[in-house]
């Protein structure tokens, strides 16, 4: 149940109904990263980026086409998840750009191109784990599922 | 907002010029950045308490949400959001130089 008494419901949808735009701008914001990324990397983004931020309860809502046992263990330690190298520069980035993103630079970029991401891939990324990032922290703030 | 108060809140808005409700919000907008699973039912009834309807409440954090998206983008790609020239006090609260500030954001700081 929300923290929230006016928010009918218990998803993120339904507490987005209640700010004029929100959950408008959200679909339309999810539904263009969506198109442009892999739901594997998609749901990657968003496991690792809830294990970051302590949110945890919140991987079963969020993995996507990863296997529940898996995406638990990837959101405690990716590092040690079986992981192709393209994947694990992309959760780097989501990583730092959780926890350090101010101290991102050229060389976070660079390792993306490195692992074969071009500069749309990369973009698309970036706004990835900031959606994640916004979306999990709003979930978690008034106890709500994230979509 | 004059710049000096501006660095205040930058700085050390707890410290700052800001009436009660003002650090209410403040408060939750931090958390909100910096430990969103430590939230509990005590923050936003804090907001209830200073003043804040249950539209505000989520007001509020829509505006947090929105500033660590777009400032968590700008971030990961070294862009600036926009040009401008801030002043000396905004530099200072910010520990940046305005030679460091002139460099693009992906150029590490020496």
């Amino acid at each position: 149940m929300s923290r929230l008494s006016m928010v009918q419901g218990t998803g993120l949808d339904d507490l987005l109904s209640g700010a004029p735009g929100a959950l408008d701008a959200d679909n339309e914001m999810r539904g263009q990263i969506r198109q442009q990324l892999s739901p594997r990397l998609y749901a990657l983004i968003g496991v690792v980026v809830a294990g970051c931020l302590g949110c945890e309860q919140f991987v079963e809502n969020l993995r996507g086409p990863l296997d529940g046992f898996a995406a638990v263990q990837i959101a405690k330690d990716w590092r040690n998840a079986a992981l192709a190298e393209a994947e694990r520069a992309a959760l780097a980035y989501a990583e730092k750009g959780t926890l350090e993103e101010g101290s991102v630079r050229r060389a976070d970029v660079e390792a993306l191109r490195t692992a074969g991401f071009d500069d749309k891939d990369i973009l698309v990324i970036a706004t990835a784990i900031a959606y994640h990032n916004y979306s999990i922290r709003m979930a978690a703030v008034f106890a709500v599922t994230p979509r | 907002m004059a710049v000096e108060e501006v660095a205040k809140v930058i700085s050390n808005w707890r410290e700052a010029d800001l009436d009660e409700q003002e650090k209410a919000m403040l408060a939750f907008t931090e958390k909100f950045t910096l430990t969103p699973s430590q939230i509990s039912d005590k923050d936003i009834e804090e907001l209830r308490r200073a003043g804040f309807d249950e539209h505000q409440i989520l007001a509020i954090a829509l505006g947090a949400g929105y500033r660590n998206w777009v400032d968590r983008i700008a971030d990961l790609l070294g862009v600036e959001e926009e040009k401008f020239d801030f002043p000396e006090e905004i530099l200072k609260a910010f520990g940046v130089t305005r030679e460091q500030l002139q460099n693009s954001l992906y150029e590490d700081v020496k």
